[in-house]
């Protein structure tokens, strides 16, 4: 049996190696997370148990096909799925799909010099006039004008909205089981989820949060929201890009796997 | 039947509105005219033959992102009745975009048009769009195609999940599509847009790849255009086809879909 995965950094395992009862520093995490993110991506070296999808997965005697990838936006997941499943001959009677919904401040786009899509997100850091100054000579784009001339909260939601239905409808039609789960921020945007609230505000209320309402996580290696404090307390996130730990990741098997579980 | 419709001008029906000696002024008043379209283009012709209910999404200067992003939007369930798509592949030197503020402070999606790096300054002004960057940073033809043909493919399988029987054209440019898509009309042809297909069956078979055609009120890159421009069956204002031209196409589409 197959679980395909879609989703950003926190269903790809960004983080999920470092390990909370043994932590290293900044240097060694991001050295890690530089090697990791490409080495993750050829199931290479780095692909480990740590990060819950692969953990499910061994629990449950699956095959992951993972199609997630850190810092990627909604439509990348999106695009992933049309490419991935025009490309492969799937077997859909024996495939079940898990999709990890993110952030709507992110958008996808094609870069030349890259010869690649690229995410981009509407991060803090792109306000910052020299910040944008210098991604533009970069990657010759200025991620915080995009958005301030082309992006709509309104319009994008109700965009991702049909987006998810139209997915579901797709796989209700081929009879593919799935779940869609919000993962930073509860928004409203799948209309029947499988997680009542989004992956991290679960984590965190799993681990002592005990508020209503909080800011909303970006997940762009800023501490910035309450839920990401606490759970940065008690280990279940790193101190440096705020992605699950080994530890966080181990608790995220435990809400994710009776998910997974109906769906077989 | 249902007979559901996307695609750009030349499926819109851009261009019927045009009599023989129309000054440009009064064919720009009536060429995007909805009961001239309706009526007259090849898609209110298959409807009248078919004795069936045109539902168009086409419209004039859309791009190929606007038309899947109308099909998201409208098939959410399986149809009571038979549907019949027929869906016209554009110029790939477009697509759309969400502006938040247009130079009169209005909101909404744009389709922007950049073929050949034409309409810089329209683009700039009107629609905070740079085409010069995004040709050079941002642009991959190649790449657009094979998109395409995943986009493609994805909607052949929904579709025929749906119980929908759905037909691509390509409609003024023969696209080498990286992977094979079924249900593309005109296979067996030469060249299998509709645009070339015209100019074939007049015996005009100059075909080169690299005159991409943009259909931006221009003919200056296309030999096919000016072929058929001289033989009045595109306008020489917009260069879209004529209701003589539209007549031409709707027995195309008759002679290789049965209903």
């Amino acid at each position: 049996m197959n679980l395909i995965t879609l989703g950003c950094s926190w269903v790809f395992g960004i983080g999920s190696y470092f390990d909370a009862e043994n932590p290293v520093d900044r240097v060694t995490y991001n050295t890690t997370f530089k090697k990791g993110a490409a080495y993750r991506q050829s199931g290479e070296e780095f692909e480990d148990d740590t990060c819950w999808r692969n953990k499910l997965c061994n629990e449950l005697n699956l095959t992951n096909i993972n199609l997630s990838r850190g810092g990627s936006s909604n439509q990348s997941q999106f695009r992933r799925a049309t490419k991935y499943f025009a490309e492969n001959e799937v077997d859909w009677q024996n495939t079940v799909v898990l999709w990890g919904i993110t952030s709507i401040y992110r958008d996808e786009l094609w870069f030349n010099r890259l010869k690649s899509y690229s995410s981009v997100a509407f991060s803090q850091a792109n306000i910052d006039p020299t910040n944008r100054l210098r991604e533009k000579k970069r990657t010759g784009f200025d991620t915080y004008a995009h958005f301030e001339e082309h992006f709509d909260e309104k319009v994008f939601m109700t965009e991702l909205k049909n987006n998810i239905l139209h997915w579901q409808h797709y796989l209700d039609l081929l009879g593919v089981p799935y779940a869609f789960y919000e993962t930073l921020n509860t928004t409203g945007a799948i209309s029947n989820p499988a997680l009542e609230e989004d992956m991290c505000t679960t984590l965190a209320k799993r681990n002592g949060w005990r508020g209503k309402t909080d800011k909303f996580h970006f997940s762009d290696w800023f501490d910035d929201c309450n839920r990401i404090q606490r759970l940065m307390e008690t280990g279940m996130v790193n101190p440096y890009s705020f992605h699950p730990t080994r530890q966080g990741n181990l608790d995220i098997v435990k809400f994710m796997k009776p998910i997974v579980e109906k769906m077989l | 039947m249902l007979l559901v419709t996307f695609g750009c001008s030349w499926t819109r029906g851009v261009g019927v509105a045009y009599k023989n000696g129309m000054k440009k002024d009064e064919y720009l008043s009536k060429n995007d005219d909805d009961i001239l379209c309706d009526e007259l283009s090849f898609r209110g012709l298959l409807a009248k033959k078919w004795d069936c209910t045109n539902l168009n999404f086409s419209q004039m200067g859309s791009s190929n992102d606007r038309q899947f992003r109308k099909a998201t939007t409208y098939f959410k369930r399986k149809p009571r009745e038979k549907v019949v798509v027929l869906w016209g592949i554009t110029s790939v030197f477009r697509h759309e975009v969400w502006l938040t503020k247009n130079h009169e402070g209005k909101s909404g999606y744009q389709n922007v048009l950049y073929g050949h790096g034409m309409n810089r300054e329209i683009n700039k002004k009107y629609k905070k769009f740079d085409v010069n960057h995004h040709l050079e940073w941002h642009f991959d033809k190649e790449q657009k195609l094979k998109e395409l043909s995943y986009m493609m493919r994805h909607w052949n399988l929904f579709f025929e999940a749906l119980g929908i029987e759905n037909y691509w054209f390509d409609t003024f440019n023969h696209h080498e599509y990286p992977i094979p898509v079924d249900r593309m009309l005109f296979n067996d042809r030469k060249y299998r847009d509709l645009m070339s297909i015209l100019c074939e069956d007049l015996e005009f078979e100059n075909y080169d790849p690299d005159e991409y055609h943009v259909s931006q009120f221009n003919n200056d890159d296309s030999r096919r255009l000016k072929f058929l421009e001289k033989r009045e069956l595109v306008n020489p204002y917009s260069y879209h086809p004529t209701r003589e031209a539209h007549v031409m196409i709707a027995n195309l589409f008759d002679e290789v879909i049965k209903i």
